[in-house]
């Protein structure tokens, strides 16, 4: 009973450890393919001079990386509310990938630029908004490379850590 | 601002022609060519921002050249005239700030606009040209659109040299006002560039286009029909104008419009007179 007990410890702690150094990647992951699906937004705003629900629906159906999502519920929202409202809620939605409040906040106030200005105004904003994104998703590789093995590791051993003082 | 218009009645909306918004002040209603206030209070300059982002599909940057221009062209065929302070560079306008007044002309499908006028294909199978002449508001695009459909659907190759998108309304490169079965559509571009684009492209048997009024329009206008091809356009005017300027009255003497309609009043009043070019000359 004992030993049963203990192994359920040790696989929880595992568990849980190991989903928090998988958030750490998770968040990168979608951080880059923001950045990337942002930048083909950009262009395609800006130089393709295509409506905004077009670029979504391009980005939300052949989009790579798991910011396609956020298009994508941006896409859907769009369809009984205002664009801007749309991609504040799409934006807000965005902590389920590990963005933190200010990425969330900064992603929301590109709702007020695009669309709303001719395409050098909107270039200029949404490189910014890309160039942010951008230092975001190395800030948050680096924390991935020193993290995850730690993170995996301290879930692990604190469950061996709770079965031997339980055992 | 939405809000604001789901207070009009249905009856006062569906007579309306042109809705007319101007910051500061309200919305009125035109009708059989009068005005009519609606009270829906107060309109904000940033109200009328958004009414032009919404217009616009969240898509300024679509129609920005159009703004310039001071109009733009909502989904449907409204054309929706802007006025506000103009961003001047180079003694060129280069953009509209603080918008003041918008003027929303509601496009009308209408499938009996050309009931009644004479047929344009003879019976050995010569098409003629056309000219429709009319003040501002008077229902030219509407006739012109109707002429289109008509011919098209009767198996007539039409070019349709859409300039302000007001006639097929196109979307994602599909008319949404019906052009007519054989229709070919060249929208968004300078009328004349399409005709001559069209004319190369799509071996038309008949070229329309909507406001010819430059001299670089009426020139294309005469090589189009140099070519061989009918015209079918319209000019702002009047049947005065006709005799007094030489612009329109040298294009029917050279033969290149055949037939003039002309359209006279507004509202349920309106009417068209037609001409034959060799009645004029």
């Amino acid at each position: 009973m004992k030993a049963a007990g203990a192994l359920l410890v040790i696989l929880s702690c595992s568990v849980f450890g190991l989903s928090m150094a998988h958030s750490l990647r998770k968040r990168a992951e979608f951080l880059h393919s923001l950045v990337g699906l942002l930048t083909v937004m950009r262009n395609e705003l800006c130089t393709s001079l295509l409506p905004v629900r077009e670029v979504l629906d391009m980005l939300s159906r052949h989009g790579t990386g798991s910011a396609r999502e956020f298009f994508s519920s941006c896409l859907k929202q769009l369809e009984d509310r205002d664009f801007k409202t749309a991609w504040t809620a799409a934006a807000l939605g965005s902590r389920v990938w590990g963005m933190d409040d200010e990425e969330c906040r900064m992603l929301a106030e590109l709702g007020g630029v695009i669309g709303r200005y001719e395409a050098e105004k909107q270039r200029e904003l949404i490189d910014r908004a890309v160039e942010y994104f951008d230092m975001r998703a190395k800030l948050a590789d680096e924390e991935k490379r020193r993290q995850y093995k730690l993170r995996a590791a301290l879930g692990i051993g604190s469950g061996l850590m709770l079965a031997i003082l339980m055992i | 601002m939405r809000e604001k218009l789901y207070r009009i009645e249905k009856r006062v909306m569906l007579n309306a022609e042109e809705i007319r918004l101007r910051a500061g002040s309200g919305l009125s209603m035109l009708s059989a060519g009068r005005e009519i206030a609606v009270d829906v209070g107060k309109i904000s300059s940033g109200e009328l921002a958004d009414v032009i982002c919404a217009a616009s599909g969240a898509s300024i940057h679509t129609v920005a050249a159009n703004i310039r221009e001071g109009f733009m062209t909502a989904e449907n065929g409204h054309r929706i005239g802007i006025c506000g302070t103009a961003a001047v560079k180079n003694g060129e306008i280069c953009g509209i700030n603080n918008y003041s007044s918008l003027s929303v002309r509601i496009a009308k499908e209408i499938k009996t606009a050309a009931e009644g006028l004479p047929e344009l294909i003879n019976s050995s199978g010569q098409i003629a040209s056309l000219l429709i002449i009319s003040p501002p508001g008077g229902g030219k695009t509407t006739l012109l659109r109707d002429l289109v459909r008509r011919l098209s659907d009767n198996g007539t190759r039409v070019a349709l040299a859409d300039e302000r998108g007001e006639i097929a309304a196109m979307k994602s490169g599909v008319p949404t006002m019906d052009v007519g079965k054989c229709t070919d559509v060249m929208d968004m571009a300078p009328r004349a560039e399409a005709a001559m684009f069209l004319l190369r492209a799509m071996t038309p048997q008949i070229i329309a286009m909507d406001e010819i009024s430059s001299e670089h329009e009426l020139a294309a206008a005469r090589s189009v029909a140099g070519c061989g091809i009918a015209i079918l356009a319209t000019a702002h005017g009047s049947a005065e104008d006709l005799k007094t300027k030489k612009r329109y009255s040298r294009l029917i003497e050279d033969g290149v419009f055949d037939n003039i309609v002309m359209i006279n009043g507004s509202g349920s009043e309106r009417g068209w007179k037609f001409v034959r070019g060799s009645e004029l000359v």
